[in-house]
């Protein structure tokens, strides 16, 4: 599949990882030019001190961490703002099967949600709920197929169907 | 009528300063506490210090009875949620987003959020402050795409129809005031030397409606 990634944080950084490594094509959209650059680094093909497996980074977000083991996939870097839509259509998003919308900020992540369903056609948006309180607004509405937080899921590994 | 304004910065506060001087009843919400102080001593309206995304937060501002709802934090995205939330969970007759640049525009046109982008109001403002000084526009349309003009009729155009002053797209002769008798001109009107004119302008155009007028206005 191809997956844009929208936040190049910790959470984007780890995510096109392990999207990557399962054998996706990932483009990851970080406004940060730094934090684009560094997470550029950490994810090149051919790199070396690539870890033998496992590892997905130990860095914070954009603080020069470890490589990230990025194969059989790829991970493109594409340094702009996910809520432009010129940006979402350099990271591909008229040929992306899915986006997950991943910044720290859930109203940015409702607006890309909103961004990539309602102007780009992309067939699937999960979001990133930050605030449980938030998760009312993440909803169909603004294009979010899914919208989870790290309780939600620790809830649903927990017990299946008790999370959402 | 009642007003929720979410942002008390500069705009905001000074936005609910003037509603509640004119006899509205406003709510405004911050997320900061001390941004309260910008409304002043004289505010008689309410302050409510939390989360604009916050339902209880909203409804305590009044959300819920608001004729009017204006979105004015520094985040564009927030602002763009606020509007439609307002709208459509709140069902708040009159929504107004403020966006600080363009990038969330087409987004809001599509959802049909009624927005002002303040970068390109100053931009454009600036720009006809420059360029066009006598050229100030009675009304602004959009973003500034589009103004009404009123400039009076040099004496070099007498006789001349007012419909030469049309180009498809930019200029449009809208209303003519001769005497203190305003009307519609009609296909075949002549221009005098003093008419008042009304026109609508692309702002792209003003230079050159400018130069149709000889840049003599008075």
């Amino acid at each position: 599949m191809r997956v844009i990634v929208a936040g190049g944080g910790r959470v984007g950084a780890e995510l096109a990882a392990v999207l990557a490594a399962a054998g996706h094509d990932v483009v990851v959209v970080e406004v940060d030019a730094g934090r684009a650059a560094d997470l550029a680094r950490r994810t090149a093909p051919g790199r070396d001190g690539a870890p033998a497996g496992g590892g997905y980074g130990t860095g914070g977000a954009g603080g020069g961490g470890q490589d990230l083991v990025t194969a059989p996939g790829s991970v493109r870097v594409v340094t702009g703002s996910a809520c432009v839509v010129e940006v979402l259509e350099e990271a591909g998003a008229l040929s992306a099967d899915a986006l997950v919308a991943c910044t720290g900020d859930d109203a940015e992540n409702l607006v890309v949600a909103a961004l990539a369903t309602r102007l780009l056609e992309v067939p699937q948006v999960v979001a990133r709920c930050n605030h449980e309180e938030n998760r009312w607004l993440l909803d169909e509405t603004w294009g979010v197929g899914a919208a989870v937080s790290f309780a939600s899921a620790l809830a649903a590994a927990l017990a299946p169907g008790a999370g959402r | 009528m009642h007003v929720v304004i979410v942002g008390c910065g500069r705009s905001g506060a000074a936005l609910a300063r003037l509603l509640a001087a004119e006899g509205d009843a406003v709510g405004v919400v911050d997320v900061e506490p001390t941004a309260r102080a910008r409304l002043g001593h004289a505010f008689d309206g309410q302050f409510v210090a939390g989360d604009g995304l916050r339902r209880p937060v909203l409804e305590a501002a009044g959300v819920g009875r608001a004729g009017a709802f204006v979105a004015l934090t520094s985040n564009d995205s927030l602002n763009v949620v606020l509007a439609r939330v307002a709208r459509d969970v709140y069902r708040v007759p009159q929504v107004l987003g403020r966006l600080h640049d363009a990038d969330r525009a087409p987004l809001c046109a599509e959802l049909g959020l009624s927005v002002v982008t303040s970068v390109h109001m100053t931009v454009d403002r600036v720009h006809r402050m420059l360029r066009h000084v006598r050229l100030e526009p009675e009304q602004t349309f959009g973003n500034g795409e589009s103004l009404l003009v009123r400039a009076t009729v040099p004496a070099y155009l007498e006789g001349r129809p007012a419909a030469e002053l049309n180009v498809a797209g930019e200029i449009q002769v809208v209303e003519l005031t001769r005497a203190g008798r305003s009307s519609i001109p009609g296909a075949g009107a002549l221009l005098q030397a003093g008419d008042l004119v009304s026109f609508v302008v692309a702002s792209r155009a003003l230079g050159r409606l400018r130069g149709f007028l000889g840049g003599r206005w008075s």
